[in-house]
């Protein structure tokens, strides 16, 4: 960890899917992310990791215990506020690359440029230039069904990052890629982070999980464990 | 429709007993199908309301179809009494009583009649002195007491019943539509005025009812007879009836001019026995030495044919009405398959990898089809009886309205076949099934590895195509060579294979948006051209018309939605320009547009079940705009119309001569005897017919406005100057179906003698045709009377002027009416058989509003990995909602711009196909705004809860980001 002031803080995290039978997916996780850190959550199915990010992203509701983003409470935010916040300050990749089929490459980008009130130029220029950076450039005007997995990966990155977040997260990210893809993906991230990006990443991969700055362990929807990974955090090696 | 019931269900088992078998032989296909289907229970609700609008269009025609055409039959039937045959003078002229004495005395002939009946039959005004009321053109028919029995009783009510032989000299039976009309009561006096003889006085006996005089009897009683012709379409004219002595007494001779001949073991239902006492009857005939020649005429077959056409027009008519809805169900339903069939892709490959064949996806999905189809089939029959009787209701109405319908009493009966359920289950059924397997043949075929993880189809192997090749390039020549001959509907055909195979050539050559857009242009054209050309040729051929029209509206219909669906990407570019000023509402927009734009095949289906319906409701609203009555021009310039069928003209009273500042005097003729006519107007081996004989003066007009003119003829003034001209043109009946163009053959004094109809007027002010004296006179008529139209001062009040002649003239039976209430009444009518149409049209419209629920909901289950990750991307969910709003609403407003584009292009040229017509063009727009306001309050209401539901789903939970 470094000395850097947390961005994200979760204390005492509960969450609880209410079926047939309840099923505690947390059992009060404290966490934090500091800013250009690179943390990997890994874990065995059903231990929770999904179901953390989508707490500390806001994009599901928890049932116990206190998320702190930049110092404001998710649990406080209505809906409205917080599909606001993560429309201005996240990013989001995941696993199935989920890009909307019928808009061509650089129409899924430029969606968080768009909501943000870009002007249609300008988000197209910026929308282009990120893929140009990730080295799609040739493939801006294809549709993701035109395009191999690697590449949509690769276009969702681009996505993540176009408007500048505060924080990316990716579910399984290299979930659907092969070894080869997997790894540009994984240096891409990296890249990113170097250049001081926070990154929340779950992964069953342990050679993915090895390149974050930090591995959280996750199981039974308590964190395991927690250790240092081989990247230099961004903020250190500036 | 017997024979349509067997060929339908001998197909339904052929097709569904081997489908039984593969479930009960392959139960892993079936249960899997069963429990697709079922999977989602509202989606199978919505499915299945959808899918039976089909069925329940069918069932509806059918059973509108039924009712009308069994109510009318029951007119007929009724108006034919026990008569299956009679025996007339081909001239009209009378002959001696003693041929019906001798038809009853031979002995030969007995053996295949029940009775013999010496009749006369005359038209004359009729008055009651005590009610001082008169009607003219009613039918006078004598009977013969004495071989009544025969031809059964008349009921005269509280159990009393007559064969006439109590009748004193001068007694008389009035119907009951006739002492409606007369507000005559029992023991009044009456005053007859017939033809060229004087008046005379008559005392009414009884009033004699419709209703057959026993249930057991074999046919109805006497008390509806009014002649084995139909002057009208809808019923014979107002009876009353005499002892043959008394009716001789009108006619002040001994002679008779019809002898009624009841056939042996005949009954309404069954013609047979006529058949057989047929040439009996004519042998015995032909034994007997007459003065003039007379002729036998088989009245009961020609009820039969009579019914038989009728039943196959108003069930062509209704069906292609429905006809429309079911192309909107077919287009429904190969939408759903589709995208049912995207959303399975994965799970059908897993169970092709796991050993399914190609063939046993085929069946599944079949199998599951025909879970929908005989669901839905079921559902469609329970909701097209009610709505077939509510067509039903209204096309009766509109026979009650018709100014030419003389029937009051008669109810409709409503009729529900067993097999016309069957017929509409198993059409219903069939149609979905077949549309089910023809797509999902067309969607199982896949890559399994790529299906299975959702990703694309890999592009095939390029493959020898010249096989596909051959086929359109024979299929392109059949097209080319149907349109040489000068026939519309060889040319509509041939010009659609033509352009259907220049478009599948073009594939790979042309980028698909331009195939389509060629091909939907194409055929929107070629329904323009094939409509302005041959569209009079099928105006003036109504048994045709109603399947024309359906092919004329939907091919632009559709044509218009492909090229329109295929070319939405332009809209693309409005939204750039739109996003340089609004970003926010870019980002809103632009995955719904996308959704549209980018999958035409999907967008143009579902725009095609909207334009379908709304391109015929177009058309019907130009009908009944252009329709619309401009009384001005309507009335030719008159306000006021008498009628007598008296001898003596019809005099004004004093106060109305001075409002009086133009009128025209029409003699009327009667003619009686063989009519053979083209088109609608058919043909009958002995009617009556009414002609007006045209004054020689004015030239250049006549007594009503001419809306459908002959193709020679530019102006009513040109056909008006040429009837008075030309000893074979004369002006057709009104509403009756008959076209400009079309002849009517009657007997003339030397051969038959052909006549043409120059124009038809709109509406029937006068019943029957016009024709100048010198037409008249080459035919044998007997006088009928008189009709008198009149021009009013300007404020005075048709009306009540038309009240004081009818008071005035009422002793010779002169019925006078405004010519304005004339023409409401028959717009009226016009209105209410549209109205019945229209119901089908709505089952249509419910199917286009069920196409956007149905795509709604696909949008919310489809899109639901979208719409997380919009969510999480931060689209907010008003956004999302307006999104999808937007999306259906964009969707409905391209079937709104190719449905109404179509039927207005349709419509004007069929329009100005009635023979240039003298009508302005004019669209009914509160008829179109309605369904324009349907379709748009569905979008609000429909997709709109199912939107805001999708756009409120926790972002989490949509991209299904699992642990």
């Amino acid at each position: 960890m470094n000395g850097s002031a947390p961005m994200v803080i979760a204390q005492r995290l509960r969450k609880v899917y209410h079926g047939a039978g309840d099923v505690e997916a947390l059992r009060g996780v404290d966490l934090e992310v500091r800013r250009g850190e690179m943390i990997a959550i890994v874990g065995p199915s059903g231990s929770g990791k999904t179901t953390l990010l989508n707490c500390l992203s806001g994009l599901d509701r928890f049932d116990g215990g206190q998320v702190l983003i930049e110092g404001t409470d998710l649990a406080s935010m209505s809906d409205r506020e917080r599909t606001a916040y993560r429309c201005r300050h996240m990013g989001f990749v995941f696993q199935a690359y989920n890009l909307l089929a019928v808009l061509s490459a650089v129409e899924n980008v430029e969606i968080p440029l768009l909501l943000q009130g870009t002007g249609g130029r300008e988000a197209r220029r910026r929308a282009l230039d990120m893929l140009e950076i990730l080295g799609l450039a040739a493939r801006a005007q294809h549709r993701p069904d035109a395009l191999s997995g690697g590449e949509q990966q690769r276009v969702a990155v681009a996505r993540a990052l176009v408007h500048r977040p505060a924080v990316v997260w990716a579910d399984e990210p290299t979930g659907n890629l092969d070894t080869e893809v997997t790894q540009v993906i994984v240096e891409l991230l990296l890249r990113i982070n170097q250049q001081g990006q926070t990154i929340v990443l779950v992964t069953h991969n342990p050679l993915v999980a090895e390149r974050a700055g930090r591995v959280v362990k996750i199981r039974d929807g308590r964190i395991d464990s927690q250790r240092a990974g081989s990247v230099v955090p961004a903020k250190e090696s500036a | 429709m017997t024979q349509a019931f067997l060929v339908v269900g001998a197909l339904f088992l052929l097709v569904f007993a081997p489908l039984g078998v593969l479930a009960w032989r392959r139960p892993l296909l079936a249960r899997f199908a069963l429990r697709e289907s079922i999977r989602r229970k509202g989606q199978f609700t919505l499915l299945v309301v959808g899918l039976m609008a089909g069925s329940a269009s069918i069932t509806a025609s059918l059973v509108g179809a039924d009712s009308s055409v069994q109510t009318l039959t029951s007119v007929w039937t009724q108006q034919l009494g026990a008569v299956d045959l009679t025996v007339t003078n081909p001239s009209g002229g009378l002959f001696s009583i003693d041929v019906a004495r001798r038809l009853a005395a031979d002995r030969a002939l007995a053996r295949y009649v029940d009775g013999v009946q010496a009749g006369l039959e005359l038209h004359a005004s009729v008055a009651d002195l005590d009610q001082r009321l008169g009607k003219p053109d009613v039918l006078l028919v004598g009977f013969d007491p004495a071989s009544q029995r025969r031809f059964g009783a008349f009921d005269l009510g509280g159990g009393r019943t007559t064969y006439g032989g109590e009748l004193a000299e001068g007694d008389v039976l009035l119907s009951t539509d006739l002492a409606s009309a007369l507000e005559a009561r029992v023991g009044d006096r009456l005053r007859v005025s017939a033809g060229s003889g004087g008046a005379t006085d008559l005392r009414i006996y009884g009033i004699a009812a419709r209703k057959p005089t026993r249930w057991e009897t074999r046919r109805v009683g006497p008390g509806a007879y009014s002649g084995p012709l139909a002057r009208t379409s809808y019923g014979g004219p107002l009876t009353a009836y005499l002892p043959l002595a008394t009716a001789q007494l009108v006619t002040s001779g001994g002679e008779i001019n019809v002898v009624r001949v009841a056939a042996r073991g005949g009954s309404p239902a069954n013609g047979q026995p006529a058949r057989r006492a047929a040439a009996p009857l004519r042998s015995a005939l032909g034994r007997i030495r007459t003065a003039t020649p007379l002729v036998v005429d088989d009245v009961r077959v020609e009820l039969e044919r009579k019914a038989a056409d009728t039943t196959a027009y108003v069930v062509g008519v209704n069906l292609a009405f429905s006809g429309l809805t079911v192309l909107a169900a077919i287009a429904l339903i190969v939408n759903l398959v589709i995208a049912l069939s995207e959303e399975r892709r994965p799970r059908l490959a897993v169970l092709r990898a796991l050993g399914l064949s190609r063939a046993g996806l085929i069946v599944t999905s079949v199998l599951e089809g025909a879970v929908y189809s005989v669901a839905a089939a079921i559902a469609g029959v329970v909701v097209g009886v009610p709505a077939g009787v509510y067509v039903a209701h209204e096309f009766w109405n509109a026979v009650l309205l018709d100014p030419l319908s003389r029937i009051s009493s008669l109810p409709l009966q409503l009729t529900i076949r067993p097999g016309t359920l069957a017929l509409g289950f198993a059409a219903g059924a069939l149609l979905t099934l077949a549309t089910v397997a023809a797509t999902a043949y067309r969607t199982s075929r896949m890559a399994i590895s790529a299906a299975i993880r959702d990703l694309p189809e890999p592009a095939l192997a390029p493959r020898q195509r010249w096989p596909r090749t051959a086929l359109l390039l024979t299929v392109a020549a059949a097209g080319a060579g149907l349109l040489i001959p000068n026939d519309g509907r060889a040319r509509l055909l041939g010009g659609s294979l033509l352009i259907a195979a220049v478009a599948g050539l073009a594939r790979g050559r042309l980028p698909d948006r331009a195939r389509a857009t060629i091909f939907g242009l194409g055929i929107t054209a070629l329904a323009g051209i094939t409509v302005a050309a041959h569209g009079s040729r099928f105006v003036s051929d109504l048994n045709v018309q109603a399947t024309v029209l359906l092919i004329w509206v939907a091919l632009p219909a559709v044509g218009l939605s492909i090229a329109v669906a295929a070319n939405l990407r332009l809209l693309d570019s409005g939204l750039a320009w739109l996003g340089n000023r609004s970003s926010r509402v870019q980002a809103a927009l632009r995955p719904p547009l996308a959704y549209l734009s980018r999958r035409p095949l999907r967008t143009g289906l579902a725009a095609s079940a909207f334009a379908l319906v709304l391109a015929l409701v177009t058309v019907i609203a130009i009908f009944v705009g252009s329709g619309s009555i401009n009384h001005e021009r309507e009335s030719a310039g008159f306000d006021v119309v008498a009628v007598s069928s008296g001898a003596e003209p019809i005099h004004l009273p004093q106060g109305v001569e001075q409002q009086v500042t133009g009128r025209m005097t029409l003699p009327i003729q009667i003619y009686s005897g063989p009519l053979h006519g083209t088109g609608y107007i058919g043909s009958s081996s002995w009617t009556e017919m009414t002609f007006y004989v045209l004054p020689d003066q004015p030239r250049d007009a006549g007594p009503v406005a001419l809306d459908n003119l002959g193709r020679r003829f530019h102006t009513s003034t040109d056909a008006w100057q040429a009837v008075r001209s030309q000893p074979n043109l004369v002006i057709g009946p009104g509403t009756s179906g008959a076209s400009p163009g079309d002849e009517i053959v009657v007997a003339g004094k030397s051969g038959p003698l052909h006549l043409r109809l120059a124009a038809v007027p709109a509406f029937a002010i006068l019943n029957g045709v016009v024709a100048s004296a010198t037409t008249v006179a080459n035919l044998d008529t007997a006088p009928g009377g008189s009709a008198l139209l009149l021009t009013i001062r300007p404020g005075s009040d048709p009306s009540e002027l038309a009240r004081q002649i009818a008071r005035a003239g009422f002793a010779q039976g002169v019925q006078a009416t405004s010519i304005r209430d004339l023409l409401d009444q028959g717009f009226a009518s016009y209105l209410a058989y549209a109205t019945g149409e229209d119901v089908l049209l709505h089952m249509g419209l419910l199917v286009g509003v069920l196409a956007l629920a149905m795509i709604g909901i696909r949008a919310a289950v489809e899109r639901r990995r979208a719409i997380g990750i919009l969510r999480a991307l931060g689209y907010q969910p008003p956004s999302l909602l307006v999104g999808l709003v937007a999306e259906a609403a964009l969707l409905a407003t391209l079937g709104v711009l190719s449905g109404v584009g179509a039927g207005l292009v349709t419509g004007y040229f069929f329009h100005n196909a009635g023979a240039s017509s003298a009508t302005p063009f004019s669209v009914n727009l509160p008829r179109l705004a309605i369904a324009l306001a349907i379709v748009y309050g569905t979008v609000v209401l429909v997709t709109g809860p199912l939107a805001s539901r999708a756009a409120r789903m926790a972002p989490a939970e949509a991209v299904r980001m699992i642990g």
